[in-house]
């Protein structure tokens, strides 16, 4: 395992269907909704681009999770901005694609009321970018 | 005409059961889905909001998808949720309320959702309850909890967003 350093990006794979999308109508662009990045009991999936370049592979290659997957979006931050929010972000290889040895975990904090953890996965959102991918829907009419 | 939120009455709505009947042909298996017809009617305000078409294509969507084959990729919503966010949309969204996205969630809710005029809104209906995250980007860390206990902040942010162009 790897120290993650402050400005490594982590790419999070998010399926290009409206209902994994939301609108930032004042940023122009959209931002993943809850449920594109959803935590399970071990976090929130994610891999970490200095690790998957030095192994040869690009962002294209998470949308895809090395072949293994039909193409979808690829949203990044820096480890520092999801730090910054109270999460942890620690370096976890798998075996589990091709991929697998940039596969890094972002956990929430612990012992967090609901509503203030929603609050922050909700900001966690908003803090990521589409970094590779065209999203298929058009903004809500009159948005 | 009305200032306050518009009310939205609803006819021939019925609380979701059984989607229409199953029979077997053969060797196969084969589900008639009968759509309830739904009737949404704009009692007062001034005519139809301009969010209405695109949310009601939004909630038809989601509630379809309770019929489709599985899809791994997808989150479905409670149907409760659907129901429920259909028949409340009309007390949380003013009229000139700009669009949302409408999106479901982990939870099983329907989730309205804006980031617009600097604020950040995010409305989830569950089957039971609503929930709401709201924050003023300029003033730094939002806050999350029950509609009845957020409704002033969620109020501020909405009028602040019913006076965006």
């Amino acid at each position: 395992m790897a120290d993650l350093r402050d400005d490594d990006e982590l790419l999070r794979r998010v399926v290009n269907r409206q209902d994994f999308l939301v609108w930032h109508d004042d940023e122009g662009r959209w931002v993943p909704s809850l449920a594109g990045i959803r935590f399970d009991p071990d976090g929130m999936s994610v891999f970490v681009l200095r690790i998957l370049a030095a192994n040869g592979y690009r962002p294209a290659d998470v949308a895809t999770l090395g072949e293994t997957k039909p193409d979808e979006l690829v949203f990044a931050a820096p480890t520092s901005a999801v730090e910054q929010l109270g999460f942890t972000a620690q370096h976890t290889p798998n075996k589990q694609t091709p991929i697998g040895d940039a596969h890094a975990s972002i956990n929430s904090p612990p012992q967090v009321p609901r509503a203030a953890l929603r609050a922050l996965r909700s900001e966690l959102a908003t803090a990521l970018h589409c970094t590779y991918g065209t999203p298929a829907p058009a903004a809500p009419p009159g948005a | 005409m009305g200032k306050g939120p518009m009310t939205a009455t609803l006819t021939g709505l019925d609380e979701p059961e059984q989607y229409g009947s199953s029979a077997r042909t053969g060797t196969s298996a084969f589900e008639l889905v009968v759509p309830r017809p739904t009737i949404v009617r704009v009692a007062g305000g001034r005519g139809v909001p301009r969010w209405l078409p695109h949310v009601l294509q939004r909630l038809n969507d989601l509630e379809a998808a309770l019929h489709e084959p599985a899809d791994e990729a997808r989150v479905l919503p409670d149907p409760q949720a659907v129901w429920r966010a259909l028949r409340e949309l009309g007390g949380i969204l003013g009229d000139r309320i700009p669009t949302p996205s409408v999106v479901p969630t982990v939870d099983g809710g329907v989730q309205f959702a804006w980031h617009k005029a600097g604020w950040d809104v995010e409305v989830e209906v569950l089957a039971n309850e609503t929930v709401v995250w709201v924050r003023r980007r300029d003033e730094g860390q939002g806050d999350a909890g029950l509609i009845a206990e957020m409704r002033p902040l969620l109020d501020r942010a909405l009028r602040a967003l019913e006076s965006t162009p």
